[in-house]
């Protein structure tokens, strides 16, 4: 046996991050008591690191990892997106981690470790090695959704993400042993060429397989039927880590079903892409219909990203084709505004206390002007408002949809982002039109997380008015899964 | 029993098993229950993995079951230690007594 | 691949385990059932209560122990299982050479960070320092 040649070069951000969290837990634990140990600041620099590292690659053009982890141009934007992710959340984090009480060094070790699993999510060409990133990610975001011992919400966030969240790996693991079963091989690429000439068992078990994987993956991006644990865990969850989730999370796991149904399983298009289309059409009314009930803002954020998760499968239907790069762009655009709003409500957080009702913010735009204008513009994205990241985007997903012949998904989307008008600008207004109620009960923002909001903003409003460049990357990626 | 059969067999029972999991993930109502019920689900799979490792004659199924086990015990620690720590706050494993916000 | 046992060995490779099977239930049965008719049967309440190393037992046997034994349990849990790597690590460790001692090195390292993070928590003794201060 000649030794292999193992090039880890394209494994190094997801290197430098691992690293980072490992340094960042040792420095935790040999911090004199009573002293706080710098993770923040060794997260930042770690996550700038592998930035630069990303960079790097890119500029060499991406690399192989034994045929199991691939750096392509499709990985590089998700490394970038996942990456910038890191960034914001780092950067919203000291505050409310000081403001709950929960200020340990374990958080950025677990934010690093959970941010390694999405890396090696999007860039996984190898079935298993996609499960075993995939638990990377979930077993650090339980332990991270727990994180507030003190409240009991927490811990029953935690509680619920874990077991629906192993569950949910059961199916997406039988779906790969079924896979394995059809096509003898876990790289995506062998499956996807025995797949082309399947025989009549092959193609029974490849069709039970691919049903169990969508399973699998359905509750990953919390789409109706499987969505009933996202509105809990995100209201249960510290709100920055709430953030890591809806931003992180979503995106890692439409890269990876997007690499996984557009690189193994194209062959059965046939078969799958009606039932995405079912998800996406339940998905987009029962993620509305719900946000429009709830009072509790953050659980309202939680509806909203169920209800996104529709538009984007609306899109994955038309992959592979222009459906990749619409909704990578938008993953981009919605990264961007749940970042925000989740971060603002967790900048303004006071003693255990933040803003979750309607009354809570009313009035907020005649104290922190900066803030609720920044909160203005992301809900008026969320909403699909022209001149936003959200308009261009949902318009990508929805032209996507119709030109791949499925233009009732577009016309039901665009229904629904009417209805969600309604209660994404319920808190516009309780903003800008309503006195303000009471004491201002709620922090200054501090300057850390304003950086992250400003970025966030700035990031919105840029891609709704000059979206080429971001486009044209996403284009490139879409095309390198090919 | 031909090498067909055993293989046959052992894919049905694997299903069965999952099966099992699944069904008591819904039923149950205990937590540390449900948590089995999930394990049950994987190491299905795990046998899964190896009859098909049988059928086709890779060893590569085998060598995943070691990261599927070393995964599930990985989860495992985890998860027990929310199970644990929820326990001491509310004196209770009953999946319905946790409804602080709702399902 | 090995392939498994015709079918027509198969019975007789497994009957030497019936028949062995058969003499161990035969043999706890025919002594309950010998011993209950010879025995001289003196009931008495006493007999009935719970031995105790000759205490009278007190309370329940449901009872809360020390939540350290958990602790324990996890950490033992996941250093066993991942050991289980090493194993087919050493058994190729020949033919790969170097590589395989660096990507082992690795891993034992990745294990010793945790470990030293544990030791340094205060995990591994059995009354935390920081108990103990309290």
């Amino acid at each position: 046996m000649t030794p292999p040649v193992v090039d880890v070069l394209p494994a190094i951000p997801a290197l430098i991050l691992a690293v980072t969290g490992l340094a960042v837990l040792l420095a935790q634990a040999f911090t004199p008591r009573g002293q706080a140990a710098p993770g923040a600041p060794f997260s930042l620099a770690g996550l700038l690191a592998a930035l630069v590292a990303v960079y790097l690659l890119a500029a060499r053009g991406g690399g192989d990892l034994g045929g199991t982890y691939v750096v392509d141009a499709f990985s590089l934007y998700f490394h970038a997106l996942i990456i910038g992710v890191g960034l914001v959340v780092v950067l919203l984090s000291p505050s409310y981690l000081r403001a709950t009480g929960i200020d340990r060094g374990e958080y950025y070790t677990l934010v690093l470790f959970s941010l390694v699993g999405m890396l090696g999510l999007v860039s996984c060409r190898e079935l298993v090695s996609l499960f075993v990133s995939l638990e990377v990610m979930s077993v650090a975001l339980y332990a991270l959704a727990g994180l507030h011992r003190a409240r009991p919400e927490s811990q029953e966030a935690a509680l619920k993400y874990f077991i629906t969240g192993a569950f949910s790996s059961g199916f997406l693991l039988y779906g790969i042993a079924l896979l394995y079963g059809a096509s003898g091989s876990t790289s995506l690429v062998a499956v996807g060429a025995a797949l082309r000439t399947p025989g009549p068992a092959t193609a029974a078990l490849a069709t039970m397989g691919t049903g169990l994987l969508l399973v699998g993956f359905g509750f990953k991006v919390a789409s109706v039927p499987f969505h009933m644990w996202a509105p809990d865990v995100y209201e249960g969850a510290p709100t920055t880590i709430t953030a890591l989730m809806s931003a992180g999370v979503k995106a890692a796991a439409f890269g990876a079903l997007l690499r996984v149904f557009g690189q193994a399983l194209p062959a059965l298009a046939a078969s799958w892409q009606p039932a995405v289309a079912a998800l996406a059409v339940v998905t987009m009314v029962v993620g509305n219909l719900g946000a429009l009930a709830q009072s509790n803002l953050k659980r309202m954020l939680a509806y909203s990203s169920v209800a996104h998760a529709g538009y984007l499968l609306a899109a994955v239907v038309a992959a592979p084709g222009i459906g990749v790069e619409a909704v990578l762009f938008y993953l981009v655009a919605y990264a961007a505004v749940n970042l925000g709003g989740f971060g603002a409500l967790a900048a303004l957080a006071r003693q255990g206390r933040e803003p979750l009702s309607l009354d809570d913010v009313a009035g907020l735009a005649s104290r922190r002007p900066a803030l609720a204008a920044a909160l203005a513009v992301y809900l008026i994205s969320l909403t699909g408002v022209p001149v936003s990241a959200g308009f261009v985007g949902k318009f990508f997903l929805f032209r996507a949809a119709v030109n791949a012949g499925w233009t009732s998904l577009a016309v039901i989307g665009v229904l629904m982002s009417v209805v969600s008008a309604y209660y994404y600008l319920r808190v516009v207004v309780a903003m800008y039109m309503r006195e303000p109620l009471g004491e201002d009960a709620w922090a200054p923002v501090p300057p850390s997380a304003g950086l992250a909001l400003g970025l966030s903003a700035a990031v919105v409003l840029a891609l709704g008015v000059h979206p080429e460049p971001v486009l044209t990357w996403a284009r490139l990626a879409a095309r390198s899964l090919l | 029993m031909s090498p067909d059969r055993i293989v046959q067999s052992a894919l049905l029972l694997s299903l069965a098993l999952f099966v099992v999991g699944v069904v008591g993930v819904f039923l149950r109502r205990n937590v540390i229950t449900v948590f089995m019920c999930v394990e049950l689900m994987l190491n299905a799979v795990n046998l899964s993995f190896v009859a098909f490792s049988r059928a086709l004659g890779t060893l590569d199924a085998q060598v995943l079951v070691f990261f599927v086990l070393t995964v599930a015990a990985a989860e495992a620690a985890v998860g027990l230690a929310i199970i644990i720590a929820i326990h001491r706050h509310r004196d209770t494993l009953d999946l319905d007594a946790f409804n602080l916000m709702k399902w | 691949m090995p392939s498994a046992a015709p079918s027509a060995s198969y019975l007789t490779s497994h009957s030497a385990i019936l028949a062995f099977l058969l003499v161990v239930v035969g043999f706890v049965a025919v002594n309950l059932v010998l011993w209950k008719i010879i025995r001289p049967s003196r009931f008495s309440e006493e007999k009935l209560t719970t031995y105790e190393c000759g205490e009278n037992p007190t309370g329940s046997a449901w009872i809360q122990f020390n939540i350290r034994f958990y602790v324990f349990a996890l950490l033992f849990i996941i250093f066993d299982v991942e050991a289980v790597f090493l194993l087919p690590w050493a058994v190729v460790f020949r033919e790969i050479g170097p590589l395989a001692f660096l990507e082992g090195l690795v891993f034992i390292a990745i294990l010793a960070i945790a470990l030293a993070y544990v030791w340094r928590k205060g995990d591994l003794e059995w009354v935390r320092t920081e108990d103990r201060q309290v």
